[in-house]
């Protein structure tokens, strides 16, 4: 039975399995020229040396980091917005209520991490969010 | 009464519990192509060999109208067996009985058979196929919980425990698999998390399947939580029968010797590693090209596979290889293949396996998500766990081990017994590239052409440093040598470690960096 595991470490299994059914050797693989260029191949490079490689699910899947913008405020875990204490406009003060936040069954107090003006507020009380939502930003 | 009727009544009672959860649950189980808890024992173990304790044990629970109810054998099957004759002690949890769940009674059997196991310093394994916590009887099913992990935590590095998820293992049932030695599991079959599917859609939001979350692949090839993948549950038994013949039956006595038998002709130990460094090639045919009969028995298949180990045998003996794999992520070391290698290595140092090193790596994986998921802190497992094994162990350099990466792969300078590299060896303080770009900077910027001088440049100290001759003008490697010298040295050297002895200073124990 062949294996359908959506992996390209199976496929290394099954790229094995079709050169020894042409009677070459398994090395033979990986001298091959066409590696170069094989669609299952990158190119990764380390310490100024570039080698042709291939990769495994998770490091594909892997999230690129992002610079964070320090005027957007995000919701670091998913949860309900009970209470929104301030509007869009209004001149804050660090340490100022922002918004009443529910997550894990615990009410948490989100305060304003900086002094500034509060160029919009994306949610509204009773609202679901996700993680990593953009719950208020900064002018 | 007479003895025979007494007889008569024990036979009518033993095949009444030997039901399980009756008929009903029976087909269930058989419409998920799940076997019963009794069926798996005995498929697992040598024919005729399972005898079963506390089949008559009941439950103890009291409350909301579970007085009334009947569990044979309170949901689990406890006894002892022997695998090629080895000897064993296992449970499996029977879901056809109240769904497998973990009641007060339940987890006496296991911690009784736990006891056992240890008592005799014998193997124990554990099938798990449960609901979890069996909430009516409350508190005491999270007493019996840590009363397991405990032993767990007692019994490790003293008896191979291994765990076996053949259904569901949520919640906290799943840290005692998580404390034990390997993990198997079954494509479509095993499901593993901490939170279900639907605590996190109500709590979260986020959608998202059983399989998806917690199935076999994901365990194999994503967290690293399962150790074997298999695609029924016969190949899965077939896999813990050939693990068994590899590992000790406890931390004082040796694996068993087997017949020597030589690698096989179709593994050419000379043509499996391309000249050039930067090209691929698959490392387990080094292995295989070493190893008895070219059986290779890999540990973590799918996971951080760019770093690969498992069990062989050398001249009969089982040892341990741990490899980088120049095919997948060029063999760097990150993360999960320093966790990976990490506590393999402290696996066999805990029953005198010995381990061979082959060493073929460009350096550690760049990367933010690397430096912020702690390659530091993970990176340094492997550095401790090499320092401080004390079985023999053996390093073949086999092209290049650059920088930090040479260090870590069971350096000389990491207690390592002996370190052969091969003549293409590449052994610097790092890559050609890299060294020529900082050494010779000031001449490449002021060169007419930079790129041909940094070309030049580069082929230079390849020349003069990246080879073994370097490292083994100090001593750091003690020989170099031809790749088809590699078994025969590797036969010696552990003939040589037969009697080896080296010393740690007394402590309570380390404090590794976890």
């Amino acid at each position: 039975m062949e294996k359908t595991w959506n992996s390209t470490i199976l496929k290394i299994d099954v790229m094995v399995e079709k050169s020894k059914t042409k009677g070459k050797k398994t090395s033979n693989v990986t001298v091959d020229p066409s590696i170069a260029k094989h669609p299952l191949y990158r190119t990764m490079v380390i310490e100024g040396t570039k080698f042709r490689t291939l990769t495994t699910k998770k490091n594909e899947m892997r999230t690129r980091w992002e610079a964070p913008k320090i005027k957007e405020l995000k919701s670091f875990i998913p949860g309900t917005i009970i209470k929104v204490a301030v509007n869009a406009g209004d001149k804050v003060e660090a340490g100022d209520l922002l918004m009443v936040f529910e997550a894990m069954k615990m009410q948490n107090k989100v305060l304003c991490p900086f002094t500034g003006v509060l160029k919009a507020i994306n949610v509204k009380e009773g609202e679901k969010i996700p993680k990593g939502f953009v719950i208020a930003e900064y002018e | 009464m007479p003895l025979k009727r007494k007889i008569l009544e024990l036979q009518k009672r033993k095949e009444e519990i030997l039901q399980g959860g009756g008929e009903k649950a029976i087909a269930k189980q058989q419409a998920m192509g799940k076997l019963t808890a009794r069926e798996r024992v005995i498929a697992l173990l040598d024919e005729d060999s399972f005898n079963e304790y506390d089949l008559f044990v009941e439950h103890e629970a009291r409350d909301f109208g579970m007085e009334t109810k009947v569990l044979h054998g309170d949901g689990v099957v406890i006894g002892t067996g022997t695998i090629y004759g080895a000897p064993v002690a296992i449970f499996a949890q029977d879901f056809t009985v109240a769904g497998g769940s973990l009641g007060l009674m339940h987890a006496r059997k296991i911690t009784k058979i736990m006891d056992y196991a240890l008592k005799m310093r014998i193997p124990l394994i554990g099938i798990n196929d449960s609901g979890g916590a069996r909430i009516q009887e409350g508190v005491n099913s999270l007493a019996g919980y840590g009363e397991i992990f405990y032993r767990n935590t007692l019994a490790s590095g003293v008896i191979p425990q291994i765990s076996v998820i053949l259904g569901p293992c949520a919640g906290g049932a799943v840290y005692s698999p998580a404390l034990t030695d390997f993990v198997f599991t079954v494509d479509n079959i095993s499901k593993m998390f901490i939170t279900g599917p639907e605590v996190i859609r109500t709590v979260l939001g986020e959608e998202i399947t059983m399989e998806e979350l917690g199935g076999a692949r994901v365990h194999a090839e994503i967290t690293g939580n399962a150790h074997f993948f298999a695609e029924s549950e016969m190949e899965c038994f077939d896999q813990i029968k050939k693990l068994i013949t590899y590992i000790p039956w406890n931390n004082t006595t040796k694996a068993r010797k087997f017949e020597p038998k030589d690698p096989k002709p179709e593994f050419n130990i000379d043509e499996i590693v391309p000249g050039d460094s930067k090209q691929p090639y698959d490392v387990r045919d080094v292995i295989r090209s070493i190893a008895d009969d070219s059986d290779f028995l890999e540990v973590h298949e799918f996971w951080a596979a760019n770093i690969v180990v498992g069990f062989g045998r050398i001249n009969g003996d089982t040892v341990g290889f741990v490899a980088n794999q120049p095919l997948i992520l060029a063999g760097v070391l990150d993360v999960d293949s320093s966790d990976k290698a990490a506590r393999f290595i402290r696996y066999c140092d805990a029953f005198s396996i010995p381990i061979i090193t082959l060493v073929d790596l460009p350096g550690y994986l760049p990367g933010v998500d690397q430096e912020h998921a702690g390659v530091i802190r993970h990176g340094a497992k492997m550095l401790y766990a090499y320092s401080e094994t004390t079985v023999p162990k053996i390093s073949v350099i086999l092209r290049k081990a650059y920088g930090g990466g040479y260090i870590a792969m069971n350096s000389r300078h990491l207690r390592a017994d002996f370190v052969f590299a091969w003549p293409g060896a590449e052994i610097a303080v790092m890559g050609p590239e890299g060294a020529a770009n900082i050494i010779f900077r000031k001449e490449i910027m002021e060169a007419e052409d930079p790129n041909k001088m940094r070309r030049q440049k580069v082929k230079e100290y390849k020349e003069k440093f990246a080879n073994p001759y370097v490292a083994a003008a100090k001593g750091y490697i003690d020989t170099v040598i031809e790749p088809v010298e590699t078994r025969s040295l590797i036969i010696h050297a552990l003939e040589v470690s037969v009697n080896k002895v080296d010393d740690t200073p007394w402590k309570k124990h380390g404090i590794p960096p976890f």
